[in-house]
């Protein structure tokens, strides 16, 4: 790829593997539909940072401004669930140093590439796989499938639209800290 | 000032930009000053760049796309290069068309789909679906469980769900639907549906209960309930125990059974991972003294000790 700048290749390769980290530390700190864009808002302040001065350790800066974010956010709201504020302080012990996990997990398990490489339209998959796999250019594509260049290039852009949204997903299973549940609980069957 | 794009918009359109630069239809200098507007921009674009670098591992399993043959190949360039693209899938397509696609979900599984038209499903556990997509008439069945619709339309009809003999008809937004044995449930998150009729705006809740349609604005939680389940997340917020087990029970296979009946009007609230109950019954333990136990069958008993 010849479109990425040196800040860029930097985000690709030192912050994007931890994706799954920030995801659920982002999930712990804010609503459910509040996260991801709680991420990327966490990203952009990282590349503007990075185009300023040297990050020791990326990971770790994320961490920290996910977690500046949250708090301004949560000083900014009317309303917060008590699990959330109750949480800012487990975070602290939460974002230490890489651990083998986050780099391992960086990675993304083959057979979840497979299963999204499913979820895309015919089409569209079937021009990702021509220019990824067997390094077909676009033209070349358009005259093997008999689409128009455009076709092809607006079903490359939905294919790599769609996986790039799923890749920012945090996958479900494996949790790394401590979880958000908080029971509050009333014996109102004691009142009535 | 004006609402920021969402984070998968962003991307769609980093998306078309890496496209329209790959096929040489996009120059460097418009890309630049696209990306350098917005740190946001430079993001999404990196991550769909990494999606295309993620993907490469699959290529020691790809298996080489047959071409087409040469009759196919000569016939669609004399049909013309756009009627070609349609031929060239058109067998399976248009065998397909008639009938109807089904997905579906086991106990505890969570699964997405993207249709022909862009309309993106997510299926909750236990849920079973079928659509048919011809020409711009989109129908969908849900004919168990719950889904996450993600609908785009640009113009053309409205995608009609069907559940329990009714149907709702859907424009471009955000929809969760569930349907029960009686009844089903339509969440309007984002956008507008309709049936027969009356409108269900955005916030609103339309319940179908035999042959009666009911509207009213959602509760928060219920609003909560619809996205949080996509994270595998139930939330509960002062329920009956009774009803916390009976939501928890989707997604087991090993059910939870409130053995003691005195114990089902105790009230509580929180998060917990759905496919997993073991946190619950740490905490109702802790502060219930309510006892778990596996009985023959594989049940979780709750017993007041």
């Amino acid at each position: 790829m010849t479109w990425l700048r040196d800040v860029d290749r930097w985000f690709i390769d030192e912050v994007l593997p931890h994706r799954a980290a920030f995801g659920r530390q982002a999930a712990r700190l804010v609503a459910p539909g509040d996260a991801e864009d709680l991420v990327q808002e966490a990203y952009a302040r990282a590349i503007d940072a990075s185009q300023q001065r040297e990050i020791a350790n990326p990971r770790g800066f994320v961490m920290t401004i996910i977690r500046n974010l949250a708090h301004e956010r949560h000083r900014r709201a009317a309303v917060v669930r008590f699990e959330h504020l109750a949480d800012m302080e487990a975070m602290d012990f939460a974002d230490g140093a890489p651990d083998q996990f986050a780099i391992v997990a960086g990675q993304i398990e083959l057979s979840r590439l497979m299963e999204l490489m499913e979820t895309l339209p015919p089409q569209a998959r079937t021009v990702v796989q021509l220019r990824r796999f067997e390094g077909m250019l676009p033209r070349d594509i358009a005259v093997r499938m008999g689409l128009s260049v455009s076709t092809v290039e607006k079903h490359l852009a939905k294919g790599l639209a769609i996986l790039a949204c799923a890749l920012q997903e945090t996958p479900p299973q494996q949790s790394e800290g401590p979880t958000i549940s908080r029971l509050w609980q009333r014996r109102r069957n004691q009142v009535n | 000032m004006a609402t920021p794009p969402k984070p998968s918009e962003l991307i769609e359109e980093a998306a078309a930009w890496l496209a329209a630069l790959d096929a040489g239809s996009a120059t460097r200098e418009d890309f630049e000053a696209w990306r350098a507007a917005d740190s946001r921009r430079a993001v999404a674009f990196a991550q769909v760049v990494d999606a295309f670098e993620q993907i490469e591992p699959l290529r020691v399993v790809h298996e080489p796309l047959p071409k087409p043959s040469r009759l196919n190949r000569r016939n669609l360039l004399r049909g013309g290069v756009l009627a070609g693209g349609i031929a060239i899938v058109g067998g399976t397509v248009a065998m397909q068309a008639a009938a109807r696609e089904h997905a579906e979900t086991g106990v505890g599984e969570r699964r997405s789909i993207v249709l022909e038209d862009g309309t993106r499903l997510l299926l909750n556990t236990d849920t079973r679906l079928s659509w048919r997509i011809k020409g711009t008439t989109r129908s969908l069945w849900l004919e168990r469980g719950e889904i996450g619709l993600d609908v785009r339309t640009a113009a053309g009809p409205a995608l009609r769900l069907f559940a329990n003999g009714m149907h709702f008809d859907l424009r471009s937004g955000s929809f969760n639907a569930r349907r029960e044995p009686e009844t089903v449930a339509l969440l309007v998150l984002q956008g507008t549906a309709s049936s027969d009729g009356r409108q269900v705006a955005a916030g609103a809740l339309a319940q179908v209960i035999g042959r009666d349609l009911a509207v009213r604005p959602a509760e928060a939680v219920a609003i909560d309930r619809a996205r949080s389940w996509k994270d595998g997340q139930l939330v509960f917020e002062g329920e009956s125990l009774d009803f916390v087990a009976a939501e928890f029970n989707r997604y087991l296979e090993n059910k939870l059974v409130v053995a003691d009946p005195s114990l089902s009007r105790i009230r509580l609230g929180g998060r917990f991972t759905n496919t997993d109950p073991v946190e619950l019954l740490k905490a109702l333990e802790a502060s219930f003294g309510i006892h778990a136990h596996r009985s023959e069958s594989g049940a979780i008993m709750l017993t007041a000790s």
